[in-house]
């Protein structure tokens, strides 16, 4: 049994851990509002006493103990970088929203419907020049707000170069936040030190509101973060910072080597969602307004280029843009030869750089009898059916009762009168003498290739062009349908939206996004045909939304008639009806930008509607992680009474052990 | 779960954040009327509203040019109706015109109405409608008729042939005008001006001289005629001897004439030009032949080339004495390019065509020139094949060719008045038949503008209901329930202030308790 002093001795012991402990409790109350604080409790136990000694020696902390989970944590983290990325992801959509208005004045939709009413109007009156203005008017506006899209679009990818910057500045500095604090964490003696946990806490918290990242626990009690590309951005005190190079196209974001690390970069953070955005979707979105745009101007203006002004004058185009197509020079129709050109002209282009393909079309050409006329007898008669690609065009013609004896020159010669009194047939075909056989060609004009079929009045008469043939396909149209005809055949340029046009007699060759291309002419039987593209370009991307506005042109010069009539509506009926034709990407103009408003507004409803669900997922895991380690008022408050009694439990002992110490003392006396 | 100090206020605020967006959002609903203004509110009803709202718009303006046209239409009803009401007073004026004998007055008053009259339909055939000329084709800005005194109808048409179309919804055009000739004056028949007979060249061209005629409208075929010309020896004639002679025998192709000519015994050594001469001056003596024929030296051959007076081709075919050879011994064809002949040939190709035959298609010869004519409408178009002749049939280009029923309204009153002047009656009853076909002819009219009307009204209020049908289809995309939005509105309100209240009231914790 210990004596009175002893027992003193224990008893001021546990006071001052029941002290300790009532201070462990302050500080948990203290930091109940301290975001990333986790709850301490002290471990008491009672004091060994030495070997031999029966007598306690009271009560001591053996450890204050921090309740945090790591797993907890990290799981915090990620709901938050996942939460991040939505959020910041939605806001950016809610920008780009305003640019796809449905209804209004700036709308797309609205100023197209309004471009193509305009010109309706002018159908129903084209000689009155306010419409004519009205068209020019409502053409400025289409051009306007494509170039206001193009704008707002170009405008919110530039704020967000700046953006990205001040986000890796701050990854940066979290960072440097972070190697400073982490070296602090041991106490030395195997311990945490709770506050500079709680400081790291917090620091994560905001870092994972910007990027993805993980946290490895080294052995030696460091911390190692590493981006979810791998790259490390701190080792124990030394950070490995980010960095950011700014492009036209695209930003990359730079590992501490300088090595591209934006691809690997997560849906995680708002860095992940600037970068998506600047370097996907808003350039996507460009893409496709530029897609809009250069359609709709390219066929407007081939259509308009087809008819002509007030005054009688060719065609005008009324949209102006930076072009972004290839012309050839120089295309010629193969003619050339006593034969039909086996095997047939062809064309073979290989694209590559924005898309990869290669595509092979072949041409009918002019088409020369394989036997001489013979056996014409006085009264007989040559009939032959022409009928056109598109079946729009079946003609018969019939020579006039022949003399007899007529050779290819004659017969060629009643062919073509009969041919030029045939209003459809008219300038398109001609057949001429070539070395004693009937040749038929096809003008440029034609713009489509025909197939024929041929007979005589009598069986002893024939032409050499009883079995039939085909004819055609050397002029710019021609080539141009058939090389489109093949680019349908393969998706990936159909996607990159590869086309051919004929403009003023030549091959165009364009698409939406940039390409290189080879073209090579196969003339095996040396027809002389040239399609004026042979060679490498590039070609495709152009900047149409940007750079669209209406021509310098005045009301007289909208093409709203043809040649026959420049004051007619021919030509704006045609106009007109491009509104309703599917002439981008299988869709009608307006149709395209419903789709596009429909892509923009669920990918904005999606981002915010999974926004919403990480933010629940988010308080799930803050409030599962502080299930564990958050501070719980009444529970301090309990632990506090708790130490309390226990503190003036031990004053009482030391007041009972007084009182007997100053009885003994009394005896004394 | 453990509930701490942190996490009770986190949640309170998520939920007052909640209740306060969709507390904005119903507000806003509630306010503007509309649940859809931004695509991300309804992706598929935002795609919805522009392709909707692109449909009303497009089938409004086809409803707004269709009642343009109806307005252009109406105003053609009421003009056609005048012109109807001055023809039949000008039949009845014409009537009266037969009737009189002798009184130069009555006749003078006559013809000065007439005169009002043909001046007032100028006036109505000249119409215009919101600054568009209504009977002047596709060419809405040109006057359609000028006054023109050198012409049989005393007006030039400068409209255009061709009607003027309409875009209808359905992406077809339809024909909403006629031209203003084609009710005021189609031309009954077409004459042709400067038939030219082909003369150029070295040799016969083979395949010969043709002219071709491709008919459309109510008749749609094509005739090529052949056409004989001149003759040139396929090789000069020999050297002549002293006393050889050279005959040439005419057949005409009717048969009628079968004459032959022989030259004067020939002095030898002639040269081309010489044998022409001597054969010339036999043909002079032929009175049948006479100034029929002519014979030339044309490089160092003989070229037979036959007149126009004669009016029907001949064959040919040619002798000689002792062994001259004149180059004429094949024989061969001549003549064919005169306006007889001419008509002719292409009378043998309409013959060989059942539909022209039917249509009445006929081709005449008149003071040199062709004249074509038919039963019914049809427009020709002529191409001549000179083959490097220089002939010209004068048909050639497009030509627009009334009917038996068709009528030159402008013509038969303008010829009215005309005989009325020079007081020639003969003709007045050929002129009231005209002036009934016309009346005719702007009854067809109006039956074709009032079918037109008929059509457009039908298609207006076709788009009517389509457009009611189109705006529910948009309200059903854009437009807020307001009973629901309300609702909501009233919910989450109540909600958020129950958070706040929530927010607001201050838990005691045992803490208090302790103090």
């Amino acid at each position: 049994m210990g004596n009175l002093s002893s027992i003193m001795g224990s008893a001021t012991r546990s006071l001052a851990t029941f002290s300790d402990a009532l201070g462990v409790i302050q500080n948990n109350i203290a930091n109940a509002a301290t975001p990333g604080y986790a709850r301490q409790r002290p471990s008491l136990a009672p004091i060994i006493s030495p070997q031999g000694s029966r007598q306690g020696l009271g009560v001591e902390i053996t450890q204050i103990q921090t309740l945090r989970d790591r797993l907890l944590e990290s799981q915090v983290f990620f709901a938050n970088q996942s939460r991040s990325f939505f959020d910041k992801t939605a806001q950016l959509l809610a920008q780009v929203e305003p640019t796809f208005r449905l209804v209004g004045q700036n709308s797309i939709g609205e100023s197209i419907d309004g471009f193509f009413g305009s010109i309706s109007a002018l159908s129903v009156a084209p000689e009155d020049f306010n419409l004519r203005s009205a068209v020019i008017n409502s053409a400025d506006s289409l051009a306007g707000v494509f170039r206001q899209a193009n704008s707002d679009l170009s405008r919110q990818r530039t704020n967000l170069d700046t953006e990205v910057t001040s986000i890796v500045s701050n990854i940066n500095r979290l960072l440097s936040d972070a190697a400073s604090l982490a070296p602090k964490r041991n106490t030395g003696d195997g311990g945490v030190n709770s506050s500079v946990e709680t400081r790291l806490t917090q620091v994560f918290t905001e870092l994972s509101t910007l990027t993805g990242f993980s946290i490895l626990n080294q052995r030696d009690g460091t911390l190692s973060i590493v981006s979810d590309s791998g790259a490390p951005l701190v080792v124990g005190d030394k950070v490995f910072p980010l960095s950011v190079t700014l492009g036209s196209n695209e930003i990359r974001i730079l590992d501490f080597k300088g090595n591209d690390i934006t691809a690997d970069l997560t849906a995680s953070g708002s860095l992940g969602a600037i970068v998506e955005a600047r370097n996907q979707t808003i350039p996507g979105l460009l893409a496709e307004i530029d897609r809009l745009a250069k359609g709709v101007a390219d066929h407007v203006n081939e259509q308009f280029l087809r008819g002509a002004t007030a005054t009688g004058g060719p065609g005008k185009a009324i949209f102006d843009y930076a072009t972004s197509y290839v012309e050839g020079v120089g295309r010629t129709a193969g003619a050339s030869g006593a034969a039909t050109p086996a095997p047939a002209v062809s064309i073979d282009v290989t694209f590559s750089g924005g898309v990869t393909g290669s595509i092979s079309a072949s041409l009918d050409s002019f088409f020369v009898a394989a036997a001489p006329p013979a056996g014409t007898a006085a009264g007989d008669t040559l009939s032959v059916t022409f009928t056109s690609a598109d079946g729009t065009i079946e003609r018969t013609i019939t020579t006039s009762p022949l003399l007899g004896g007529e050779n290819a020159a004659a017969l060629a010669t009643r062919l073509n009168d009969q041919i030029a009194l045939d209003p459809e047939l008219a300038g398109l075909i001609s057949v001429s003498d070539s070395g004693g056989s009937l040749k038929a060609v096809l003008s440029d004009q034609a713009g489509q290739g025909f197939s024929f079929t041929a007979s005589t009045s009598s069986g002893a008469f024939t032409s050499g062009l009883e079995a039939g043939g085909s004819l055609g396909g050397h002029s710019a149209e021609e080539i141009a349908a058939a090389l489109n005809a093949e680019v349908l055949g393969d998706p990936a340029l159909v996607a990159a939206g590869i086309r051919f046009s004929a403009a003023q007699g030549e091959v165009r060759i364009d698409g939406d996004a940039g390409f290189d291309f080879t073209l090579t002419d196969n003339d095996p039987a040396a027809s002389g045909f040239l399609s004026g593209l042979a060679g490498s370009g590039s070609a495709g991307g152009a900047p149409a939304a940007s750079t669209i506005q209406v021509a310098n042109i005045g009301p007289a010069d909208v093409s709203s008639g043809s040649l026959a009539t420049p004051l007619g509506n021919e030509n704006a009926l045609a106009v007109a009806a491009l509104a309703n034709a599917d002439l981008i990407n299988g869709l009608r103009f307006t149709d395209f930008y419903a789709n596009l408003v429909s892509e923009v507004g669920g990918a904005a409803a999606a981002a915010s509607a999974e926004f919403e669900t990480q933010q629940h997922v988010f308080g799930a895991a803050q409030a599962i992680r502080d299930s564990y380690s958050g501070v719980d008022v009444n529970e301090e408050a309990v632990q506090l009474l708790q130490f309390e009694r226990a503190y003036s439990a031990m004053l009482r002992v030391i007041q009972v052990v007084d009182g007997l110490s100053t009885e003994v003392l009394g005896l004394i006396r | 779960m453990r509930t701490t100090f942190l996490s009770q206020g986190r949640d309170l605020l998520l939920q007052l954040q909640i209740t306060q967006q969709r507390r904005a959002e119903a507000g806003l609903q509630v306010a503007s009327g509309l649940r859809v203004t931004k695509p991300s509110d309804s992706p598929h009803d935002a795609a919805g509203v522009v392709r909707t709202r692109s449909e009303i718009a497009r089938l409004s303006q086809f409803r707004d040019n269709l009642q343009s046209a109806q307005a252009e239409l109406q105003a053609v009803d009421g003009s056609l109706a005048s012109a109807g009401d001055a023809v039949n007073r000008a039949l009845t004026l014409a009537s009266q015109a037969t009737s009189i004998v002798g009184d130069e007055t009555t006749r003078t008053q006559i013809r000065n109405d007439l005169e009002g009259i043909f001046r007032g339909l100028l006036l109505v055939a000249n119409t215009s409608h919101a600054d568009r000329f209504l009977f002047s084709g596709d060419t809405t800005d040109t006057r359609p008729f000028q006054t023109d005194e050198n012409s049989l109808n005393g007006v030039a048409y400068e409209g255009s042939q061709t009607s003027r179309q309409i875009l209808f919804p359905d992406g077809q055009p339809g024909q909403i005008s006629l031209p203003g000739d084609a009710i005021f004056a189609r031309p009954d028949q077409f004459e042709g001006v400067g038939r030219t007979p082909g003369l150029s060249g070295s040799i016969a061209p083979l395949p010969p001289a043709a002219v071709g005629v491709a008919f459309s409208g109510d008749v749609e075929a094509v005739i090529s005629a052949d056409l004989d010309g001149y003759f040139v020896a396929p090789a000069g004639p020999g050297v002549a001897l002293g006393g050889e002679t050279i005959s040439v025998t005419f057949i005409g192709s009717g048969g009628l004439i079968n004459t032959s000519i022989t030259t004067a015994p020939l002095g030898g050594g002639e040269s081309v030009a010489d044998i022409a001469v001597a054969l010339n001056t036999a043909l002079a003596a032929d009175p049948q032949l006479a100034a029929g024929f002519t014979f030339s030296d044309e490089g160092g051959s003989l070229k037979l080339v036959q007149s126009d007076s004669l009016g029907t081709g001949f064959t040919f075919s040619s002798s000689a004495t002792g062994g001259l050879t004149s180059g004429l011994e094949a024989g061969g064809r001549t003549g064919g390019q005169s306006a007889t002949e001419i008509a002719a040939a292409l009378n043998a190709q309409v013959a060989l065509n059942s539909e022209l035959t039917t249509a009445g298609i006929t081709f005449t010869a008149v003071e040199g020139e062709i004249q074509v004519d038919g039963a019914v409408n049809f427009k020709f178009t002529a191409i001549d094949f000179d083959r490097g002749t220089g002939f010209t049939s004068g048909l050639a280009g497009t030509h627009l060719v009334g009917g038996n029923s068709s009528a030159n309204i402008f013509g038969s009153l303008h010829q009215l008045i005309e005989d009325l002047k020079t007081d020639d009656l003969s003709r007045i009853d050929h002129h009231i038949q005209g002036l009934r076909q016309g009346v005719g002819q702007i009854g067809a009219a109006q039956g074709f503008y009032g079918s037109t009307l008929r059509q457009i009204d039908a298609t207006i209020r076709g788009l009517n209901e389509l457009d009611v049908v189109n705006q529910q289809r948009l309200s059903g995309h854009r437009d807020a329930d307001l009973v629901e939005a309300i609702g909501q509105l009233t919910l989450s309100s109540t909600a958020e202030q129950f958070t706040l209240q929530v927010l607001a009231r201050q838990q005691p914790t045992l803490l208090d308790l302790l103090a």
